[in-house]
């Protein structure tokens, strides 16, 4: 399902949008707490996974072939929008694997990373229980319709 | 008085909804379950998900997740005996209202400082 973008970034996120200017990057975190997003939410509405070999990822604000990909129109992926034609991009896949002490994955959450400000969260369609071995991999996209 | 058209179109909208709970979900903190949260007029309370694919690439329909007085998810034990989230499509809520008023919301997920539920 589409992650919800909270009412608190959308001021940040049109600024971005109209006026560019230094932007600063994205960190990209998994939840271990069985949590719907909400477009009230913040930060404190989610617990950090701290599975085994666990680390927070960086979204670089940069297009490229190991950042976000250039941006492209077509139909949307996994229908997240009615229109018939969108703009995607999506970031290179993100990977964990966990160690010794597993976690149950619910979703993740997107924060500035010096703003901490919640730019986006989603909850997964199926929550993950990590054990020992097991590989999570997620490919962030967003859209433009 | 509920308007009976209307639907939720915000991914991520509190809403407050009348529906048929599954049978093995009970208003209930026994057993480390959450209890069900209520508004003060007794309405169910939950967090509308536009349906598509996620980040990992699975897909979901729209639904709206129920939620408990902790403000997570109210899970039940399935008949196929897995432990689900209790989520109502559409169609199984016989209706539905924006939750407008914070002192409706789950006392463990209170509206951050400076926060508006009204559209």
């Amino acid at each position: 399902m589409p992650a919800v973008v909270p009412n608190d970034s959308e001021p940040t996120l049109l600024s971005n949008l109209l006026a560019g200017g230094a932007l600063e990057n994205w960190t990209l975190k998994l939840y271990k707490t069985n949590v719907t997003p909400a477009e009230t939410d913040t930060i404190a509405s989610y617990t950090v996974a701290d599975f085994t070999n666990y680390t927070n990822k960086t979204l670089t604000r940069s297009i490229s072939g190991s950042t976000w990909s250039t941006p492209a129109s077509g139909a949307p992926t996994g229908s997240w929008s009615g229109e018939a034609s969108v703009a995607e991009s999506t970031y290179q896949q993100q990977s964990w694997t966990c160690g010794a002490t597993g976690n149950t994955i619910y979703g993740y959450w997107i924060e500035g990373a010096t703003s901490t400000k919640l730019i986006m969260a989603e909850l997964f369609a199926t929550a993950r229980t990590l054990a020992s071995g097991d590989t999570l991999n997620l490919t962030p996209r967003i859209g433009l319709a | 008085m509920p308007d009976l058209l209307w639907q939720p179109t915000r991914n991520g909208q509190w809403v407050k909804f009348k529906a048929t709970l599954p049978s093995g979900v009970a208003n209930r903190q026994d057993g480390g379950l959450p209890a069900v949260h209520t508004t003060r007029d007794g309405w169910l309370v939950g967090i509308f998900s536009r349906g598509g694919a996620d980040a990992t690439g699975e897909l979901r329909p729209s639904r709206v997740h129920l939620v408990a007085v902790t403000g997570e998810n109210v899970e039940y034990l399935s008949p196929a005996g897995k432990l689900e989230n209790v989520a109502f499509l559409p169609e199984e809520i016989s209706v539905w209202m924006p939750l407008l008023d914070p002192a409706d919301l789950p006392p463990g997920r209170p509206l951050p400082a400076g926060a508006s539920l009204l559209p």
